[in-house]
């Protein structure tokens, strides 16, 4: 029985805890870190939605740079709704917010999924885990809006037809996509999180049902025992026995949800699962606070790509479970912001194929992506404390030396556009994206490898 | 951008799903970022598959989303048959041919057409494609999925190209001869066997290109359905 929405919170993860802040001299780093952060945000926003290109592990977009409506509205709307509680700033997140709520409903198609909502497979839509995240997101920030019906129904509609899209009934469980049987443990936690979120808003227990189907798909794909104790296979295809590839980073976007999922549903065996799953990210954490990209049930490692945005939600799941941030990892990851106060992706992309270390830089490590930075602005606006009070933005344009193949080239980013060329005269443009425009101009081909 | 799209659905072509789906992104994604570039405000699409429509759709809404304010030219992409539109009504012209890698039945000759000139080409579905997914199958029968993964990115490095090279499908974008003659930007775009990818005429010097016929702005649709058919 459906309940009305009221404006009490909706998110059973805590906010802050005493355990997890961080030290009090590095506040006012992470102030300014936000507020150069959500400057940058705003000139990534075009007609419609966030855009700009998308850098990641399985592929790329460089040539459409249009509207996401993806993952990155998980972050984004949970940290406005954050920093409208910490920094008392209510009218100013309340404003950004409802501009974000605005570009979700306006994308929402007659079916209910949302347009371009695959990151790195845009402008293709029914993504997953994105339009869950997405309507997380919605569904997160319902008490701070005006009229928050709007947006519940578009996260409504959305989840159900996921649900109608993905339910795999003879196997109890949610599939990848729409033509094939399988199971993704990651996103299967995150679209559980959407469904007790939603349940709780709506009072219909009916999505705890799925929740739960989606919940125990996931501990059921994490190791027990054995060199690799507690880490979640990232795949199983037909639903059968898991791929032997675990991936640090999506295993930690699995614990705040079996978090939740121990509270809403009372099954402590998600608690023990989150814990275990901590355990096996800090016994694989790098020195220097990164993480491989993958570990094989083997042993064997891929090292590259490290991410450095994508820390942020590593660093929340330790958060999520009241255990102290990793100090080297949060200091590797506000190391990488840019002068334009966007994070970059990752390090060490050139060695994807190659797996040596020692690549430059090159153009995927460096650019930011809104889909990465909504999951620092998430982290930050977790860890400052109520009371923060956000300084004006003190962004500036940013080059940076990187590699294109064998070339050296520039990374150039102003409030307007993103620029690649060569160094050498006279100096070649590579690649040339004006920030409003939903198609880049790729000059250099191989730029646009997906 | 409006858009008419015309299915012309062709005998077992492949479904835009899969290695099929990855290579329609690169065309598509590159077909409409040219159109884009050069101020092209209709054009009208003529699909192989009923699988493309919706993808073309999108694609063109999201085009409008953030529209050229001078946008005026008009294009014609003729993606399933060999036909052409009639030079009078389209600034643009796109097609699409399908390369060693494709069933016989769906190879054709290259395209002439008079007094128009390749300015822009991109192979998709390439040889190498099938080599690194041999690599990838021997790896996984090895179970060292950690060099199937290697192979994998490996493939996908190579799975297009703007340079010639056997693929399963060649995108070619053709420019009126005359225009790209006057063009400030032709010495620099006409090369065919040029390693940029579309859009591969300067952004800024596009309206040159696209005035040339700036005043047929509205497609003949009989034409489009004569040529639909004869194709």
């Amino acid at each position: 029985m459906a309940k009305p929405v009221t404006s009490s919170t909706t998110s059973l993860v805590p906010e802050t805890s005493p355990e997890t802040q961080v030290s009090t001299k590095r506040l006012e780093t992470l102030e300014v870190a936000t507020a150069n952060l959500l400057a940058w945000l705003r000139s990534m926003h075009q007609e419609g939605g966030f855009g700009g290109p998308v850098a990641h592990w399985w592929q790329n977009r460089f040539r459409y740079t249009g509207i996401g409506l993806d993952w990155r509205y998980e972050g984004i709307l949970i940290g406005y709704k954050l920093l409208a509680s910490k920094t008392g700033d209510v009218d100013r997140f309340r404003s950004l917010t409802e501009q974000a709520v605005s570009d979700l409903r306006a994308g929402q198609t007659a079916d209910g999924h949302l347009t371009a909502s695959r990151f790195e497979m845009n402008p293709d839509t029914v993504g997953t885990p994105h339009e869950a995240a997405a309507s997380l997101g919605l569904l997160e920030v319902l008490p701070l809006l005006t009229d928050p019906e709007p947006a519940l129904e578009c996260a409504k509609r959305n989840v159900d037809a996921l649900i109608q899209a993905l339910w795999d009934e003879p196997r109890r469980g949610f599939n990848d996509g729409l033509h094939a049987v399988g199971r993704v443990p990651n996103k299967l936690a995150t679209f559980a999180q959407t469904l007790m979120t939603l349940a709780n808003v709506t009072g219909d227990d009916a999505y705890l049902d799925y929740a739960r189907a989606a919940l125990d798909d996931v501990i059921n794909y994490q190791l027990t025992d054995g060199p690799q104790q507690g880490a979640i296979h990232q795949y199983a295809a037909n639903a059968a026995r898991g791929d032997g590839r675990f991936f640090p980073y999506y295993n930690a976007r699995c614990i705040p949800p079996l978090v939740m999922g121990a509270q809403v549903l009372a099954d402590a065996r998600y608690q023990d699962a989150a814990e275990l799953t901590l355990n096996f990210l800090t016994a694989t954490m790098n020195p220097d606070g990164s993480w491989p990209q993958i570990v094989y049930q083997g042993g064997a490692r891929a090292m590259w790509a490290r991410w450095f945005a994508g820390t942020a939600d590593t660093l929340l799941a330790y958060h999520a479970l009241g255990e102290m941030l990793p100090d080297a990892a949060v200091s590797r990851l506000l190391s990488s912001q840019l002068a334009s106060g966007g994070f970059m992706t990752a390090e060490g992309f050139a060695s994807q194929i190659s797996q040596r270390a020692g690549a430059a830089l090159n153009y995927r490590d460096v650019m930011p992506v809104v889909g990465w930075n909504d999951k620092v602005l998430r982290l930050l606006s977790t860890l400052l404390p109520k009371g923060t009070s956000l300084p004006d933005a003190s962004t500036q344009d940013t080059t940076v030396a990187i590699r294109v193949g064998q070339q050296r080239a520039i990374y150039e980013e102003t409030h307007d556009f993103i620029r690649i060329y060569t160094l050498k005269a006279p100096n070649t443009v590579l690649y040339d994206w004006k920030k409003s425009a939903p198609w880049a101009h790729v000059v250099h081909f191989p730029l646009e490898v997906r | 951008m409006n858009l008419q799209i015309q299915p012309h659905p062709l005998e077992h072509y492949p479904a835009p799903v899969g290695a099929h789906g990855l290579a329609w992104s690169y065309l598509l994604d590159n077909l409409f970022a040219d159109a884009y570039a050069r101020n092209i405000a209709n054009m009208v699409i003529v699909v192989p598959h009923a699988g493309l429509v919706t993808l073309c759709e999108r694609r063109a809404y999201l085009s409008r989303q953030a529209p050229q304010p001078h946008a005026q030219g008009t294009a014609f992409a003729q993606l399933s048959a060999q036909d052409t539109a009639e030079d009078a009504h389209i600034d643009r012209f796109y097609n699409l041919e399908h390369g060693l890698l494709a069933p016989r039945n769906l190879r054709t000759g290259r395209l002439e057409r008079p007094n128009w000139q390749v300015d822009a080409q991109l192979f998709v579905l390439t040889w190498q494609v099938k080599l690194w997914g041999a690599a990838m199958k021997l790896a996984n029968q090895a179970q060292r999925p950690q060099l199937a993964d290697r192979a994998t990115f490996a493939m996908r490095r190579h799975f297009a190209s703007a340079r010639p090279t056997p693929s399963f499908y060649i995108l070619r974008g053709w420019s009126p001869l005359a225009s790209v003659e006057d063009s400030v930007t032709s010495e620099v775009d006409v090369a065919v066997t040029s390693e940029r990818m579309m859009p591969s005429v300067d952004v800024s010097n596009s309206s040159k290109i696209s005035t040339t016929n700036s005043n047929t702005t509205n497609i003949n649709i009989s034409t489009i359905n004569k040529v639909t058919q004869d194709g």
